[in-house]
């Protein structure tokens, strides 16, 4: 009888994962916004969102005008605040929006249960026009940012959807916390008719769709096709607070000042963003691998999606490349955007270190300022997200490291001695007993159990092969079932991964 | 019924039934009806058959008219035309004084016309207007639309002279012509000894109703009937030209098409003398609840601080300043001849636009801005002038306004109104100007 014997757990993973902190987060006491002569920051965190008060704030506050712009708008309180304001008004309230599913889905979309949908977006914008407000969009406008009154402005991450200003109630019970949001009220006269005039130029010229103001019918028509230019009438020097930046056709300025201040850096960047997409062929990325070459420290935090494979991959290069000089720590929900250089300079800003969406491409605001007061506004939230960030992103891991750190666990777990005995016969399960050792002792080994005709299996997956099995007596494995094709979905629910440990398959080969 | 009816609903059924020219006027109400039905004699005349006729055109002939002589005419053996002879005797064409035959006066009238008049009993059904008792022909070939009333519910008195159906069927045709009344009947018939035995009863209907039994044919009976109608009368001037009566649900809505009416009257005699209290103009109180059932429907706040009145068939409101800019909507709906409602008019209430005026000078200027936006809304060089703000600003100069808004003041004016596209057009002009930089 052929047995195999797996050491398991010291074989490194050639792979990133969020994995659990070493030093779990240490409850924070209670934050606050950092303010200044000519802003004042704003966040989410649950428990509170400041960026919502000073939205509904100034709603209230307008006498002339609302600019609006927000990629989703699902909101009540913001909804009935528009509608007040524009009742306040007599009107003089504009709304760029998300008209079309296509938009919504290439902007990202809903990502979990909790965040509502399409349809429930558009029943909002129903809503406003039904109401007489005209509602325009602008299929590659991902921007949130309003301006009242050509006096104030914001400039967020978050979205006017529920889970970006607190903590929401599942459908299925249970809560879904609060995403981290971050944003800056402006004050600055000169920025913020820069910004209010981005904002004309997209009504006037630039928009692709509109739902008319009207009582009785809701249908979006299309005034353009394309990416139409934007053309704003701008200060010719930015204000000495600070300014405000985009990106438009033809015009990233966010992503020339993203880049240099990350040029610039000879201390250290820290930086947020919910997802990372297209950095490892993006100057961008390069120009954060040659920081980190010449010593500079990075911290860079994001929303920690081990699902994603296209957002981990990148963490993964990024991790390899800036080594020990820094560190990308994952959350739950992160969905910020910020970056501080050297303690230098600072911006917020609505778009993702993403190079196909929002630095090279569609249209995004953000706000940059060498002043302290806002540097250290910025870098507060930062330290706030670090500290409560559940994960850091590990590069090659070993099975161990997995095993032990790896996010929620749940349902089986194994470890130890597994002693595995084979139950069909024969030649081929040798070979592929044999194989799937091979395999586990340089992949990882997922644990599911499950139930199957009203009994337990247990299925211990390599990437490639399953082995199925029932727990015998003396806590041995019998397996019934080997399989060196397995469905792609048992890969991506699993409850565990194996433990570190010694693993015995034991196969005969007697033909029946 | 009438209160029941939305606002909306009155105005679907204006412009469903009131003349584009203006003279027409719609009442509405429940007409009630006295629905007659009676035994009556009905003259049916039809043409002779080829072989009747070729007999009685054998009597100009035969002499004497004996079977014999006539069968010489006739060729058809002895058997045959007498037998053909006895059937003639029996419709009334032919009389026997053995040996010979006669024709009747209607054999002589058969002989000269080539049709005979054939008598038969009918039960019949017949519309009398209540409580005028005039003859109404009501087209309800489904006999569907009225509805029954238990006589408690029914009008008091409620009573049927026959006399009355009497004297319409002696009537000459021209007038049963003009009335659609059927001009085929000879008489009523009230004695049961008139009945003949032929009348049977039939067998029940699809309903299952059984009919009226052999005995109680001659019966007359008078079922109160109602049914809710709009009355549409049409008028040149001050002169009534006629009168159509439409079913209507309980909705508010045509049951048929306007091309079917229920009834109709023609001439202002007919209408007055079935209507003869129309025309009635509501009291100042009357007008006064009828406007506070409008602003009920209409959800306005204290509407008892408003005066109205009831002139040339419009129901006026007169609004102070405030009022009008509270009532921004409602205001707009008038202006703009989207309003209608009813005030009472005798047992019917008259359907009506709602107009509005102002009490004072700025109400009175508020109502002439609103009505300058809508001039602007239907202005065909209406996306030239909101282009550009000095066009705007000249086309409000060159409306006669009292005092000239801002393009502001009108976007807002716009905007309360519930003109939202017009609103946001004007209202771009500044606030899509690019701020000085």
């Amino acid at each position: 009888m052929p047995q195999f014997k797996v050491d398991y757990g010291q074989a490194v993973i050639p792979d990133g994962f969020f994995l659990k902190r070493q030093a779990p987060p240490q409850p924070t006491g209670p934050y606050a916004d950092g303010d200044g002569s000519f802003f004042r920051h704003l966040s989410t965190f649950p428990g509170r969102s400041t960026i919502k008060e000073a939205v509904l704030d100034l709603l209230a506050q307008a006498k002339q005008h609302v600019f609006f712009c927000n990629f989703l708008l699902q909101d009540e309180e913001v909804l009935q605040a528009l509608l007040m304001a524009a009742r306040r008004l007599s009107g003089h309230v504009y709304i760029l929006t998300t008209l079309k599913a296509d938009d919504f889905a290439q902007g990202g979309g809903a990502d979990d249960e909790a965040e509502e949908n399409f349809e429930t977006h558009m029943q909002c914008v129903k809503q406003l026009t039904q109401q007489g407000l005209l509602v325009k969009a602008r299929s590659d406008c991902h921007a949130k940012f309003m301006t009242v009154d050509d006096v104030q402005a914001i400039v967020t991450s978050a979205n006017a959807v529920p889970t970006c200003y607190g903590n929401v109630r599942k459908p299925k019970g249970g809560t879904r916390e609060a995403n981290p949001e971050n944003g800056v009220l402006l004050y600055v006269p000169g920025e913020v008719r820069r910004l209010a005039n981005f904002f004309r130029a997209i009504w006037r010229d630039a928009c692709n769709y509109y739902v008319a103001p009207d009582p009785t019918v809701f249908e979006v028509q299309q005034v353009k096709s394309g990416t139409p230019l934007v053309r704003p009438v701008e200060p010719s020097r930015p204000a000495d607070e600070g300014e405000v930046l985009w990106t438009a056709p033809g015009d990233v300025r966010l992503l020339r000042r993203f880049l240099g201040m990350v040029q610039r850096a000879e201390k250290d960047v820290s930086l947020s963003t919910w997802v990372i997409k297209g950095m490892d062929s993006h100057e961008l990325g390069d120009a954060i691998r040659k920081a980190a070459m010449r010593g500079v420290q990075f911290r860079i935090l994001v929303r920690g999606m081990n699902w994603r494979d296209d957002h981990r991959r990148q963490c993964y290069q990024l991790a390899r490349a800036i080594g020990v000089n820094g560190i990308i720590l994952g959350d739950y929900w992160n969905h910020s955007k910020a970056v501080v250089m050297d303690s230098e300079e600072a911006m917020v800003l609505t778009a993702n270190m993403d190079s196909q969406h929002g630095l090279d491409h569609g249209v995004e605001v953000g706000f940059h300022s060498r002043q302290t007061s806002f540097i250290t506004a910025v870098n507060a939230f930062l330290d706030r997200l670090a500290t409560d960030a559940a994960f850091e992103f590990v590069a090659d891991p070993t099975q161990t490291a997995m095993a032990e750190r790896y996010g929620r666990q749940r349902g089986q777990r194994l470890e130890g001695i597994v002693r595995i005995r084979f139950q069909p016969k024969g030649g081929h399960i040798t070979r592929l007993a044999r194989k799937w050792c091979d395999a586990a002792r340089r992949e990882l080994v997922r644990v599911v159990k499950r139930q199957v005709e009203g009994r337990d299996e247990l299925l211990l997956l390599t990437n490639r092969m399953a082995i199925h099995a029932r727990h015998g007596d003396a806590g041995v494995l019998i397996s019934h079932y080997i399989n060196d094709s397995p469905p792609s979905k048992d890969l991506d629910r699993f409850d565990s991964y194996l433990g570190k440990g010694t693993i015995f398959c034991d196969v005969d080969t007697e033909t029946r | 019924m009438m209160m029941s009816l939305s606002p909306d609903a009155v105005r679907g059924l204006w412009a469903s039934l009131a003349d584009d020219a203006g003279d027409s006027a719609v009442f509405l109400g429940d007409c009630f009806f006295h629905t007659v039905e009676a035994l009556v004699a009905v003259e049916q005349v039809e043409v002779i058959d080829p072989m009747p006729l070729f007999v009685l055109r054998a009597f100009e002939f035969a002499q004497p008219t004996d079977v014999e002589q006539l069968d010489k005419v006739l060729h058809l053996g002895r058997q045959v035309t007498r037998q053909l002879l006895s059937g003639m005797i029996v419709n009334g064409l032919v009389t026997e004084s053995p040996p010979t035959y006669r024709l009747t006066d209607e054999g002589r009238s058969t002989l000269q016309t080539g049709r005979v008049i054939r008598r038969i009993l009918l039960r019949r059904l017949f519309h009398f207007l209540h409580p005028s008792l005039n003859y109404v022909a009501v087209l309800d070939p489904k006999g569907n639309l009225l509805s029954d009333l238990s006589p408690s519910n029914a009008p008091s008195p409620w009573e049927f002279d026959p006399a009355i159906l009497r004297e319409v069927i002696a009537r000459p045709a021209e007038w049963k012509n003009q009335h659609r009344f059927p001009q085929d009947i000879a008489e009523i018939v009230t004695e049961p000894s008139a009945v003949p035995k032929e009348i049977r009863p039939a067998a029940p209907d699809t309903a299952g109703r059984a009919q009226t039994s052999v005995e109680l044919q001659h019966l007359i009976v008078d079922k109160s009937q109602v049914i809710t109608c709009a009355l549409v009368v049409r008028r040149n001037g001050s002169e009534t030209i006629d009168l159509a009566g439409y079913a209507i649900s309980v909705h508010g809505n045509l049951v048929r098409s306007k091309a079917q009416p229920l009834f109709l009257l023609n001439g202002p005699d007919d209408v007055h003398q079935a209507f003869p209290t129309l025309w009635s103009p509501p009291t100042p109180e009357q007008v006064t609840e009828s406007w506070l059932a409008l602003a009920a429907r209409k959800m306005l706040l204290e509407p008892e601080r408003v005066r109205a009145r009831f002139e040339e068939g419009r129901l006026v409101i007169l609004l102070t300043a405030d009022l009008l800019d509270r009532w921004c909507a409602f205001v707009a709906l008038a202006v703009r001849d989207h309003l209608h409602w009813y005030v009472p008019d005798g047992p019917f209430h008259r359907l009506c636009p709602v107009a509005v005026e102002g009490v004072d000078t700025p109400a009175a200027e508020q109502l002439q801005t609103l009505r300058a936006i809508l001039r602007l809304e239907q202005e065909p060089k209406r996306a030239d002038i909101v282009r550009r703000g000095e066009m705007l600003r000249d086309w409000i100069g060159a409306q006669g306004l009292p005092s000239c808004p801002s393009l502001r003041g009108l976007a807002n004016r716009a905007f309360r109104f519930g003109r939202y596209r017009l609103a946001y057009e004007i209202g771009e002009l500044e606030d899509m100007t690019d701020a000085t930089v």
